[in-house]
């Protein structure tokens, strides 16, 4: 099992400066292809983006492995190049990570194993590897950078309140 | 290859061209291309964006589509203050399951 990260989650991990503490959050190795490294990196930094130079710095700093593949069978499933090789990376063995309600849809459609970043955030909230401060700081970075939506941070705080009641009427 | 267009200007259009030709010291017909091409590529992303905004397509779909760059598209996202459709409740919950499953799965 492996973590797929697409593009826009990690220039929103950079971007919100939380690929360190996502890395210690994962229990399985993290993975990007080719066409999402350039993406990312190669034609950021050609375009000056400093997240782009940032992103470099955190893939190298956790060793990141970047993966070719060839896309060319199942680019016409998706009219982007780093989605499609995330599709073949997850197809082989992984789950994608991304931020893209659209990405997170067609994948699931393809019934490709994929979690969207708020998710995960969530799921290891309930796995108390985070506590709910740090989830909610979390969340509203995100939101920061488009990366979640205030509908979705809303449906995260119902559910935790819900979780308190419960254990409120168990102890009860 | 290159080919010439030709297109009609009123005279108070020209007058502003030429202004303008003289403050960047750059030729006409290298201003109008440079004005056209820019407008292109702000109609590509307009396009794109529309279609984002719809939930027709992701966010790296509307780069591809509008030929620019993801950071150029999440640029244009974030000034034009698109949104794509979020989930709803039902999905939201769906995902929750979905990923509650994913990393009980990884246990095992």
């Amino acid at each position: 099992m492996r973590w797929i990260l697409d593009a826009c989650t990690l220039i929103y991990l950079v971007k919100t400066k939380l690929f360190s503490t996502f890395m210690t959050l994962v229990e399985y190795p993290v993975v990007i292809d080719s066409s999402v490294y350039r993406e990312v990196v190669t034609n950021g930094k050609a375009n000056n983006y400093p997240d782009a130079s940032d992103a470099e710095v955190s893939l190298n700093k956790f060793k990141i492995p970047v993966i070719s593949i060839d896309i060319s069978e199942d680019f016409h499933r998706f009219r982007d190049l780093g989605e499609t090789s995330c599709y073949i990376l997850t197809k082989e063995d992984g789950i994608c990570l991304t931020s893209d309600d659209r990405a997170y849809k067609k994948f699931k459609n393809e019934e490709q194993k994929v979690m969207r970043m708020d998710s995960f955030y969530f799921e290891k909230r309930n796995q108390n590897r985070i506590t709910e401060k740090e989830f909610i700081e979390i969340l509203k970075k995100l939101e920061s950078v488009n990366a979640t939506k205030p509908k979705s941070i809303l449906f995260f705080l119902e559910n935790i309140q819900q979780n308190k009641n419960k254990k409120v009427k168990n102890n009860d | 290859m290159t080919d010439v267009v030709s297109t009609r200007l009123d005279e108070k259009e020209i007058e502003e061209l030429n202004k303008i030709c003289e403050k960047e010291r750059i030729d006409r017909s290298a201003l109008m291309r440079k004005f056209l091409l820019a407008q292109i590529s702000e109609y590509k992303l307009k396009e794109a964006g529309e279609i984002y905004r719809k939930g027709l397509i992701s966010l790296a779909e509307a780069s591809s589509l509008a030929q620019v760059s993801i950071y150029a598209m999440m640029d244009y996202i974030e000034r034009e203050k698109i949104q794509a459709p979020a989930l709803t409740k039902q999905e939201m919950e769906e995902e929750l399951i979905n990923a509650k499953k994913l990393f009980e799965d990884m246990k095992k």
